[in-house]
C-alpha cells in the first residue's frame, strides 16, 4: 500500500513539474550549455522580429520553435509564439502555445485571457472564447480595442452561424493557381473566363522583398480554357512594378482592372487600367478627386453598367466610422460626381471592407466587422430594391468564419464565389479557394411499390412530387457575350456597344469591344427590354434586342456580330422598332433606334436610304402589304418630322410578307419576320 | 340393278366408313383431353390435330386446342383457335370469350380482351370472373370510374369476392373517392383477412391522408398477414421515417432487407434514411446497392448523387443526376442546370 502511495506521490510530483514555468536560465540546463545557447540565441532573434511590428512577428515564429523544442515549458516564449501566430495567416495555431502560456503562468501578460479567448474564437471553440472573454472584462487596464463584449457577441453569432451552415463546396483552386506563397484578392470577369489574382511569390516584378519579409506583391492573371484554368503569367508593366501591385477588382468585361496603390505612407489610392488590345495601360487614379483623397482608399467595384464606382475610404467627410463605402456616380458628360456615403443600413461605426457589386446590378458583397459577425471581417450580401438596401445578411459559415473574410466574389451565375482563406489543405499560406454555392439540401426520394390490382401483376409505384430547387444565391441576370468584326475581312473590331432601355429610352450603358481580339461582354440583369447597338465608324450599325422579364434566370448568349461597312445596297435589321399591334402607330421603345438612325443620317448627309417593313403571313397579302407600307411610312414620317431629315433622302416600301428571313412555321420565326429594315440607296 | 347395288353398296361402305372416321376422331379428342390431363400438351395437340382432320364437325377440338396451344403461350395459335370454335358453334357459351379473352390478354392485345370478357359477362351475368378482369381492363387504361362500376358487376355476381372489392377499392382511390377505397378495403380484408397487399394499400392511402397512426395499424396487419414478405416492411419504414421515428424505420428496412436480398426498394429507402442520419458513406453503399439490382432505378441515381453532394464530391453527384435524367427523373436535370454547369 506504501509503494503504492509513493508512486501516486512521484507522478503527482512529477506532473507538477511538467506544469511549472521553467525560465531559460543556465542552472535549469547544466547537461546542455550548447542547446541552451542555441535556444537563446533564437529567441533573440525572434525577440526582433517580434518587437519590431506586428507584420513581421510571423518571422519570428522559427526561430521561437527551435527554442521551445529545446525548452517546452517557458511561459514568455509560449505567449510569444501564440501572438506570433496571432498575427501570422495560420492564426488558429496560437491556441496551443496560449493555453500553455496560461496554464504555465496566468500573469504571464495580463492580456493573455483576451487573446486565448481570441485563440479559442478562431478555432470555432466559442464556449471556451466566451470563458476567456469574459475573465478579460475583469481586468481593470484593457487594451484600445480589445472589446470583450463585443467578441462574445461575435461567439453567439458564431455558434448560431456554425449550427446553420450554408451548404457550399469549397476547392482549392489547386497547384496550377496557387503555390507556396500566399495568394489572395481573387477577381473574375462576370462569366468566370479570366481571373486577375494578387500573389507574392518568388518571380515577382524585380524580385525584391518588402519589409514584411515576403516578396512584393504582383499581379498575376489566369484564364479558364476548356474548364480549366492555365498557369498564371505576371502582369508585364506598367501594372506591375517593383514596388506593391495588388488586385482589387475586374469589370464584368475583363477589361478594366482596379489596383491598389500606396506610396509607401498607407493612405492607398485606387488606380485603373485599362485593356488596350492585348496590353494593359498605366494605371491612373480611378474617378480623381471623386475617390483619391488624402486618406486612404482600399477597395473599389464598378456597378454592372460601369455608371457608378463604389469604393471603401476612411476620409472623415461623411463617414459613420472607420473605413465605409461610399458611392460615386457619373455624369451624362462622363464626370464623376462627388461620393455619397451608402448610409447605415450599409455602413457602421466599425470597418468596412472589400466590396463588390453583382453582375445582376443589385446585389452587392462586402465584408464588415460591425454587422452580425462571428469574428473579425464577415462578409455580408445586401440587395438594392425598391430605392434601398435590404438590411446586410451575414452569407454564413462556412464561407466566414472568426479570421478575416475579405474579397468575396461571385460569378454572374451565382454558382461560384472565388475567394482566398489560409484553411488546413492549402498549398501555401494563403489560398485561392472556388466556392460552390448550392443552394440548400436537396431531398432524397424515397419509394414504395403497390400493388393496386390483384386481378394483374402490374405493380405501380408510388407516384412522387419531385422536391421544388430554392437558391439563395439564384442570380437573374442575362451575359451577352462574343465578338466583333469586320463581315467582309472578319478582323476585330473596336466597336462601341450601346445598351438601352427601351421602356425608359435611356441609355444604360456604353462599352467597347476589345480591338485586338474583338470581344465583349455585357451584363443585362433581368426586369427589361435591352436595344442593343453595335457601332463603329465606316460601318452600319447592327441592332440587338433582348427582352427579358423580371423572373428570367441567369442565362449566357453567345452573339458574335458582324459589322458591315457603309456601302450602297448594304442593308440592316432595325431590331428595336415597334409597332402597336396591327397597327402603323410606333411605340415610344423605339425611339433609341431611330435616333440613332437619324445620326447615321446626320453624319453621312448625302445618303439616301429605303425604310422596309415585313410581316409574317397571318393574314392575307393585300392586307399585311398595306400594313407594312404604313409601318415604313411611320419610321420616315419620324425622321422628317422629328429629326429634320429631308424627304427626298428617304424612300419607304411595305413587302408584306414576300421576303421571309425565317420559317413563318413557329412563333420564333413569325417573330423574326416581322421587322423594320434599312438598305442604302446612295452615299 | 346391279348398278344401283353397286352404288348403294359404296353408299353403305362410305356411310361405315364415315362412322368409322368419326369414331377414330371421337378416339383422337378423348386421347387428347387425357394427355392433356397428363401435362402432355404437345401430344395433346397433335391429338386434337388429328381430331380435327379426322372430323370437322367436332368443334370442341378447337376449343381444346386453344387451351392446350394457350398453355404453351402461344397465345397467337390459341386465339386463332378459340375464333374458330366461337365461329363455328354461334352458341359459344361465356367460357370461349372468357378463354379467348385471356389469351388476347396475354398476348397484348388488351382492347380485345376487354371485349371479350364483357362479351362473356353479358352472356352469363354470373361469371364473376368475366366482370373482374374487365374492372382490370378498364383499370390499367386509367379509366378508373368505369373499372368501379365492372368491379360492382363482378360484386353483384358474387357477394363474397374479396379480389373484387380489392380492386374496386384501388379504382375507388384512383377516382379519388378515399372513404369508398377504405371501406371496400376493409370489407376485402374482412372476406379474406390474410390479405396483406389489401392492409397495405389501406396504410399507404391512410398515410397518404394524414392518417399515419391508422397506417402503422394497418402496415401492422400486413405484416401479420404476410410475415414473411419485404414490401410491407419497406412501407412501414418509410411510414416511421415519415413520422421521424428513425430508429423504427430503420428497423423495418434492416428487416426487409433481411428477408429479401434483392428489394431495390429497400435499399434505396435506408439509403435516403442513412442520408438524413447524416451517415452519407453508408447511403452511398445502400444505393450502390440499389442499383446493382436494379441498373435502371433513376431515384436511386438521384439519391446517390444527393448523398454524393452531401460529401462534396460534386463531379460524381453530377455523373449520378445524369443517369437519373436518363432514366426519367425529371428533377435531376434541373440538379443538372443548376449545380453542373
Amino acid at each position: 500500500m506504501k509503494k503504492i502511495l509513493s508512486l501516486i506521490f512521484f507522478l503527482s510530483l512529477l506532473s507538477l513539474q511538467a506544469q511549472q514555468n521553467t525560465e531559460f536560465e543556465k542552472q535549469n540546463f547544466p547537461n546542455d550549455k550548447k542547446g541552451f545557447k542555441d535556444a537563446v540565441q533564437n529567441i533573440e532573434t525572434g525577440d526582433s522580429y517580434f518587437y519590431n511590428a506586428d507584420y513581421t512577428m510571423y518571422i519570428a515564429i522559427d526561430y521561437y520553435l527551435k527554442a521551445n523544442a529545446f525548452n517546452p515549458n517557458n511561459a514568455s516564449l509560449n505567449f510569444k509564439l501564440g501572438i506570433c501566430y496571432l498575427n501570422s495567416p495560420n492564426k488558429f495555431k496560437s491556441l496551443d502555445f496560449l493555453r500553455k502560456a496560461y496554464q504555465l503562468d496566468p500573469a504571464i501578460d495580463p492580456h493573455i485571457t483576451f487573446h486565448l479567448g481570441e485563440a479559442y474564437h478562431l478555432n470555432h471553440d466559442f464556449e471556451n472564447a466566451i470563458k476567456y472573454y469574459a475573465l478579460y472584462k475583469g481586468v481593470q487596464e484593457k487594451k484600445p480595442g480589445f472589446d470583450p463584449d463585443k467578441r462574445i457577441t461575435e461567439c453567439n453569432e458564431g455558434k448560431r452561424l456554425v449550427a446553420n451552415p450554408v451548404r457550399v463546396n469549397i476547392e482549392n483552386m489547386g497547384p496550377v493557381v496557387n503555390s507556396k506563397y500566399r495568394e489572395y484578392a481573387a477577381v473574375i470577369s462576370a462569366d468566370e473566363s479570366i481571373m486577375f489574382f494578387t500573389s507574392r511569390r518568388d518571380n515577382t516584378t524585380g524580385k525584391l522583398i518588402a519589409d514584411d519579409g515576403l516578396y512584393f506583391e504582383d499581379i498575376y492573371s489566369s484564364t479558364k480554357q476548356n474548364s480549366i484554368w492555365t498557369p498564371p503569367l505576371t502582369l508585364q508593366a506598367p501594372v506591375n512594378t517593383r514596388e506593391h501591385d495588388a488586385t482589387i477588382a475586374l469589370s464584368n468585361d475583363g477589361q478594366k482592372l482596379f489596383i491598389y496603390s500606396d506610396d509607401g505612407d498607407n493612405k492607398g489610392d485606387i488606380l485603373m487600367s485599362k485593356l488596350e488590345g492585348d496590353k494593359w495601360s498605366k494605371p491612373e487614379s480611378a474617378g480623381g478627386k471623386a475617390i483619391n483623397t488624402d486618406f486612404s482608399e482600399i477597395h473599389a467595384c464598378f456597378s454592372y453598367d460601369e455608371k457608378s464606382i463604389y469604393f471603401v475610404t476612411d476620409k472623415p467627410t461623411g463617414s459613420i466610422g472607420g473605413f465605409d463605402i461610399f458611392v460615386t456616380r457619373q455624369d451624362e458628360k462622363g464626370n464623376w460626381l462627388p461620393a455619397e456615403n451608402l448610409g447605415p443600413t450599409i455602413n457602421t461605426p466599425y470597418d468596412e471592407e472589400a466590396v463588390y457589386m453583382h453582375p445582376d446590378g443589385k446585389t452587392m458583397y462586402f465584408s464588415s466587422k460591425g454587422h452580425k459577425t462571428m469574428g473579425s471581417y464577415d462578409i455580408f450580401r445586401t440587395v438594392f430594391e425598391n430605392g434601398k438596401w435590404s438590411e446586410p445578411e451575414n452569407v454564413g459559415y462556412p464561407i466566414n468564419s472568426a479570421d478575416r473574410d475579405v474579397f468575396f466574389v461571385v460569378s454572374a451565375s451565382g454558382k461560384h464565389g472565388y475567394y482566398s482563406s489560409a484553411r488546413m489543405d492549402a498549398i501555401g499560406e494563403t489560398d485561392i479557394y472556388m466556392i460552390t454555392l448550392l443552394g440548400p439540401e436537396k431531398e432524397t426520394v424515397m419509394n414504395i411499390q403497390d400493388q393496386l390490382l390483384l386481378s394483374s401483376s402490374i405493380l405501380e409505384r408510388e407516384s412522387v412530387i419531385e422536391p421544388k430547387l430554392d437558391r439563395k444565391f439564384a442570380s437573374n441576370v442575362t451575359i451577352l457575350k462574343g465578338t466583333v468584326t469586320d463581315a467582309l475581312s472578319k478582323e476585330p473590331l473596336n466597336a462601341v456597344i450601346v445598351i438601352t432601355d427601351n421602356e425608359k429610352n435611356e441609355v444604360v450603358s456604353t462599352f467597347q469591344s476589345n480591338s485586338k481580339t474583338g470581344k465583349y461582354l455585357v451584363s443585362l440583369p433581368s426586369g427589361r427590354n435591352y436595344g442593343i447597338a453595335v457601332t463603329m465608324e465606316g460601318f452600319l450599325f447592327y441592332s440587338e434586342n433582348v427582352d427579358l422579364p423580371k423572373s428570367k434566370q441567369y442565362q449566357e448568349i453567345n452573339k458574335d456580330i458582324e459589322l458591315n461597312k457603309l456601302e450602297v445596297g448594304q442593308k440592316i435589321v432595325l431590331r428595336n422598332i415597334f409597332y402597336d399591334f396591327n397597327k402603323s402607330t410606333l411605340r415610344t421603345q423605339s425611339i433609341s433606334e431611330i435616333e440613332r438612325l437619324a445620326k447615321l443620317l446626320d453624319v453621312n448627309p448625302t445618303m439616301r436610304i429605303e425604310i422596309s417593313s415585313h410581316t409574317d403571313n397571318v393574314g392575307s397579302a393585300a392586307y399585311n402589304e398595306k400594313l407594312s407600307t404604313s409601318r415604313a411610312l411611320s419610321v420616315v414620317d419620324y425622321l422628317v418630322e422629328k429629326k429634320g431629315i429631308k424627304k427626298e433622302r428617304l424612300e419607304f416600301k411595305g413587302y408584306g410578307f414576300t421576303e421571309p428571313i425565317a420559317p413563318n412555321d413557329t412563333d420564333q420565326g413569325r417573330q423574326l419576320n416581322r421587322r423594320t429594315e434599312f438598305k442604302i440607296l446612295s452615299r | 340393278m346391279k348398278r344401283i347395288s353397286a352404288v348403294l353398296l359404296m353408299l353403305t361402305a362410305l356411310i361405315i366408313n364415315s362412322y368409322a372416321q368419326a369414331d377414330q376422331a371421337v378416339e383422337a379428342y378423348n386421347q387428347g383431353i387425357s394427355q392433356f390431363n397428363n401435362k402432355d400438351i404437345k401430344s395433346a395437340i397433335a391429338s386434337f390435330d388429328k381430331a380435327i382432320a379426322l372430323d370437322s364437325t367436332l368443334i370442341k377440338s378447337w376449343f381444346n386446342r386453344g387451351v392446350c396451344k394457350a398453355d404453351l403461350s402461344d397465345y397467337t395459335g390459341a386465339i386463332a383457335d378459340y375464333s374458330s370454335f366461337i365461329r363455328k358453334d354461334t352458341t359459344s357459351s361465356d367460357r370461349a370469350y372468357f378463354s379467348r379473352a385471356q389469351a388476347l390478354y396475354l398476348n397484348g392485345n388488351k382492347d380485345e380482351a376487354l371485349a371479350d370478357y364483357l362479351q362473356s359477362g353479358t352472356r352469363n351475368p354470373a361469371n364473376a370472373e368475366a366482370f373482374y378482369y374487365a374492372g382490370g381492363i378498364y383499370f390499367e387504361k386509367g379509366l378508373f370510374s368505369e373499372a368501379g362500376e365492372t368491379f360492382t358487376k363482378a360484386i353483384n355476381a358474387r357477394s363474397d369476392f374479396a379480389e373484387a372489392f380489392h380492386d374496386r377499392a384501388s379504382a375507388r382511390q384512383k377516382s379519388g373517392d378515399t372513404k369508398g377505397a377504405i371501406s371496400d378495403y376493409r370489407e376485402a380484408t374482412k372476406i379474406r383477412p390474410n390479405l396483406g397487399c389489401a392492409y397495405n394499400n389501406l396504410g399507404t392511402l391512410l398515410r397518404v391522408s394524414g392518417d399515419m397512426q391508422g397506417a402503422l395499424v394497418e402496415f401492422g396487419y400486413a405484416i401479420k398477414a404476410d410475415p414473411k414478405g419485404s414490401t410491407s416492411y419497406v412501407k412501414r419504414g418509410r411510414l416511421k421515417f415519415d413520422m421521424q421515428d428513425l430508429e423504427g424505420s430503420l428497423a423495418d428496412f434492416n428487416k426487409a432487407i433481411e428477408l429479401n436480398t434483392e428489394d431495390p426498394f429497400a435499399f434505396n429507402n435506408r439509403g435516403c434514411l442513412k442520408n438524413k442520419l447524416r451517415d452519407f458513406q453508408g447511403a452511398i453503399e445502400d444505393f450502390n446497392k440499389a442499383i446493382t439490382i436494379n441498373p435502371n432505378y433513376g431515384y436511386a441515381y438521384l439519391n446517390r448523387g444527393i448523398a454524393k453532394e452531401n460529401l462534396r464530391d460534386v463531379s460524381g453527384a453530377c455523373k449520378d443526376w445524369n443517369e437519373a435524367t436518363l432514366n426519367g427523373v425529371e428533377v435531376a436535370k434541373s440538379y443538372i442546370d443548376a449545380d453542373c454547369k
